[in-house]
């Protein structure tokens, strides 16, 4: 696929450095990767490993040091230059807590449509396109009068995701976007991307520490390592022939709920516990 | 006490689960009408606005002019002629305060606009773009903190003898770097709102986001330093006009007032109470407007209310509670159990009725060496549950039922008893160890004298035992880390340390609420084991609250699934996860992705939890359920045995299992991965 046509987004070697006062970190080191066309790439590893630098370098939150990042082949920030909106027509983001995502003392219309203000869409074509896009996302039509604080989590994350999706974009960043919400409402949203990326060929550079919906949303999945790639590639192998012992050790750490399983797990670690602690009295 | 410190903090930090923010009674956004119900706001709106209104419509209401002088009648009190009385020319009080509130209330409008454009233009830039604005603006702010407001007054005054205006800059420009310093503060804090990264990503200039969204979340801020600024900047005008400056002298203001009256002082005493009292009420309503603002804030955007802590537990509540919801059954009758909690409810102030239940009726027992796990969504009264059995009710709430532990009941137990309880027999682990260690105090000196406040035990032999606490929490280089402080230490570690420190009464129970939730999945299974290791030696008890059906699994030996603070499956673990017997725990175990098909859309439950005072009569899960029928909504479900130790909350339990058993094939192809 990526020899026809060059991939949607891709990123080479994009290295991230903070600087503070005289330390310097690097978050991102050298990191390549691909999402092409319709894709679903999942970016896992535990917190502080930059899967959230990677997002925020690509959407322009933070300054990059190194490397590159085009979209359709085309520089990121030649795409910047060419004016304000360009990029957002193409790129977009949810984020993780759909409490600070919205601004509460706005209107959901307000916030939604705030993506096309920079198109410069006439007002009307923007209301029809608000009130669609909330029906399209699962709520009511008339939730755009309705302030922020009045809806719950799984709806604000909705809002979230219809704001995102209001400039029709290609690649959607999804940074933790699951990880605020509850299991039967973190159900509806997995429901609302699959059927979203469907319907409107959406890809997803999807940020997650949840294993388990990786292994259900994700087409690929790169594991991350105080910055660095450990291991990428199709999300059956990673997730169930891991190659690298921290992906295997971060996937028997991913607990299942099947008492069996767990128990098993839990008396296999309890017994390495007991072992180690005996070598060293 | 320190031991004891983290829990209650937490509790009152907390207090009840969020409830999901429904629609409230009044509308969000209006800031002023939330204001409007603030007695004290209003009071000060009114006379503030009553004395800017007399003034400027001083020629209209003065019932004499400004210089309009009564001979024989100086220096006189009160009266009918003169409502305020008059001054030493004989001119009437009350009409030279309205002349002469207009330059001083003028004045200090101009030198509030100054300060206040001013301040939010540099404190907006200086919080928003940081880096060399920041510390560019910072230290002009406090270069015009340093300057002599008056000796800078006084010389353009005297430049300027005519008139106060001139005067008003400096003085705007100087009032300016409080509200700066606040404002900046407050951007800072918006600034990190993921809100401010949505609305870069969709292409908006920094111009546009600190007016779009910047400058509307911080409104609240700027008028609360605009009465602050403007009580300042009365009290000045006044002051320069006291002093004789930029005042032509038949012209009256309220500060030359003061002066004249000052000096009569000895003739007339009262002449000081209206010329001084306008000073007083006009920086005391704006005060007062400043503090309702600032309340009103809280109320409209902090989603809290400002109800008082109420910690009493008023006698009637608790009758009223106590009735028992539905017929006393077995889950909380025990034998040999450690823990007996039956017919548990917790509430707090609110809602139409006046309480607001969060927990209603929970029943279950604890013994030795057994884990029980709380599980559900958030809402749903679980944490409320978990503080309940320390005792602890939720944030200005209150409980009923029954906790015993240990032949001692602590739902009403005395602040002494909860002491002998707390840490000592009953310990407690929270969801963020890190903000739960006092960080003025290194791990080992923090743990040692936990261990001294539990045995009372020498200094030195606290400490050897503090050593031995963090070995038992397997803890590799014990010493040392006892030498770190809590912000050097990661959350894996601070979660041991925190293990370690409710170890150290050597208690019976653990309760922990969300012990892992913010740890990653790779510390988390070490804690797990750490935890399951712990309880294998010494035959503690663990209250396990968590919404994680993987670490349930692990973990518990009993299940107990709540639902908008009720009960509505409680069993052994094993029954739980391969049988539930209610429709809530089955959707919500196959919600988890883990048992679906890669993919495909996931079996989600559609709606959300209930908040508290929302929940529907009858079944509560009802309203979301795929079995639910008419009968279902009628009368509340009682929690009934369905298998031996296996209660549910549930009349469909045989639709649902007819659902599942029709099921069965495609969940072994599909379960196997």
């Amino acid at each position: 696929m990526g020899a026809e046509k060059s991939p949607l987004l891709e990123v080479r070697d994009l290295s991230v450095t903070f600087r503070r006062g005289r330390h310097t970190f690097k978050a991102l080191n050298g990191v390549s990767l691909e999402v092409h066309h319709g894709e679903v790439v999942a970016v896992v590893g535990e917190s502080g490993a930059g899967k959230s630098t990677l997002g925020r370098a690509i959407l322009g939150l933070v300054a990059v040091s190194a490397g590159s990042i085009r979209l359709e082949g085309e520089d990121i920030d030649r795409i910047r230059r060419r004016g304000r909106g360009e990029l957002a027509r193409r790129l977009q983001a949810v984020f993780q807590d759909p409490y600070s995502s919205l601004n509460p003392v706005r209107r959901v219309r307000w916030a939604l449509a705030e993506p096309l203000l920079v198109q410069r869409l006439p007002r009307a074509e923007i209301l029809a396109k608000t009130s669609s896009m909330l029906v399209r996302v699962g709520l009511p039509a008339d939730a755009a009068e309705r302030y922020p604080r009045e809806f719950s989590g799984g709806q604000r994350q909705r809002i979230a995701i219809a704001r995102a999706l209001m400039t029709s974009p290609k690649l959607v960043i999804c940074d933790e976007a699951l990880s605020a919400l509850d299991l039967s409402v973190q159900a509806q949203i997995v429901n609302l991307l699959l059927d979203l990326r469907s319907e409107l060929g959406l890809s997803y550079l999807f940020i997650a520490h949840d294993l388990a919906v990786v292994r259900h949303l994700a087409d690929r999945v790169i594991v991350l390592r105080a910055g660095e790639i450990v291991e990428h590639g199709p999300v059956a192998q990673v997730c169930c022939a891991p190659m690298h012992p921290y992906t295997r050790a971060l996937m028997s750490a991913a607990p299942v709920p099947d008492p069996r399983i767990e128990q098993a797990r839990l008396s296999e670690r309890v017994a390495t516990l007991a072992k180690v602690s005996t070598a060293v009295l | 006490m320190s031991a004891i410190a983290p829990i209650e903090a937490e509790a009152v930090a907390r207090g009840p689960e969020p409830p999901v923010p429904g629609p409230p009674s009044g509308r969000p956004g209006g800031m002023l009408r939330v204001l409007l119900r603030k007695p004290l706001g209003v009071v000060a709106l009114i006379v503030l606005g009553g004395i800017v209104i007399a003034c400027a419509a001083a020629p209209l209401l003065a019932p004499y002019g400004p210089d309009a002088s009564s001979l024989g009648r100086e220096l006189a009190g009160p009266g009918p002629q003169h409502l305020l009385g008059t001054d030493e020319l004989g001119r009437d009080i009350l009409s030279r305060l309205l002349y002469g509130g207009r330059p001083t209330l003028l004045a200090a409008a101009e030198a509030t606009a100054i300060a206040l454009l001013l301040g939010t233009l540099l404190g907006t830039v200086s919080g928003y773009r940081r880096g060399l604005a920041d510390r560019a603006i910072s230290l002009w702010s406090d270069v015009l903190l340093t300057m002599p407001v008056l000796v800078v007054l006084i010389v353009v005054v005297s430049v300027f003898p005519a008139s106060l205006y001139p005067a008003m800059i400096p003085l705007g420009v100087m009032l300016s770097a409080p509200p700066t310093r606040v404002l900046r503060a407050v951007t800072l804090a918006v600034r990190e709102e993921l809100y401010i990264d949505a609305a870069r990503v969709s292409g908006l200039s920094h111009a546009q986001i600190v007016l779009r969204h910047v400058l509307p979340r911080i409104r609240g801020a700027i008028v609360v330093q605009a009465t602050l600024v403007g009580a300042v900047a009365v009290v000045m005008a006044s002051g320069l006009a006291f002093l004789g400056f930029g005042v032509q002298v038949p012209a009256p203001s309220w500060g030359s007032m003061v002066a004249e009256a000052a000096s009569y002082y000895q003739q007339q005493p009262w002449f000081l109470v209206p010329t001084g009292g306008a000073i007083a009420l006009t920086v005391l309503s704006l005060g007062l407007l400043g503090d309702a603002v600032r309340d009103a804030g809280v109320e409209v955007w902090g989603g809290a209310t400002t109800t008082p802590q109420r910690r009493t537990r008023p006698g009637a509540h608790l009758v009223a509670l106590n009735k028992p919801h539905e017929p006393q059954r077995d889950p909380g009758r025990g034998g040999g159990a450690l823990l007996v909690v039956s017919n548990l409810v917790a509430a707090v102030p609110g809602g139409e009725s006046g309480e607001l239940t969060l927990v209603d009726g929970i029943s279950f027992e604890l013994s030795a060496g057994r884990t029980l796990a709380i599980v559900g969504e958030s809402g749903c009264g679980k944490s409320v549950t978990a503080r309940a059995v320390l005792g602890a009710p939720p944030r200005g709430g209150w409980l009923a039922g029954s906790v015993r532990f240990g032949g001692l009941e602590l739902i009403g137990a005395s602040r002494g008893e909860l002491q002998t309880v707390r840490g000592r027999r009953i310990a407690f682990i929270g969801q963020e160890p890190t903000a739960s260690l006092d960080p003025t105090q290194s791990v080992g000196s923090g743990l040692a004298e936990l261990v001294r406040l539990y045995s009372g035990c020498p200094r030195a032999k606290a400490k050897r035992r503090a050593l031995e606490l963090l070995e038992q929490v397997r803890i590799n280089d014990p010493a040392r880390v006892a030498r770190l402080y809590p912000h050097q230490i990661s959350g894996g570690m601070a979660q041991r340390v925190m293990i370690a420190r409710a170890l150290a009464g050597q208690p019976e129970v653990l309760v922990a609420d969300e012990p892992t939730t913010a740890l990653d999945v790779t510390v988390q299974a070490d804690i797990l084991a750490l935890l399951r290791s712990l309880q294998l030696s010494t035959q503690i008890a663990i209250l396990l609250v968590t919404h994680d059906w993987g670490v349930v699994a692990g973990m518990a030996d009993e299940v107990l699934v709540m639902y908008a603070g009720q009960t509505v499956e409680q069993g052994p673990a094993e029954a739980v996860f391969h049988s539930p017997r209610h429709p809530y725990s089955d959707l919500l175990l196959r919600s988890n992705p883990y048992r679906a098909a890669p993919g495909m859309r996931l079996p989600a439950i559609p709606g959300t939890v209930p908040a508290p005072g929302r929940w529907p009569s009858g079944c509560r899960f009802a309203p979301r359920c795929p079995y639910a029928l008419e009968s279902c909504t009628a009368a509340p479900i009682p929690l009934l045995e369905t298998a031996k130790g296996h209660y549910s909350r549930c009349v469909r339990i045989d639709a649902l299992q007819a659902a599942r058993a029709a099921e069965a094939p495609t969940t072994e192809t599909t379960g196997g991965r």
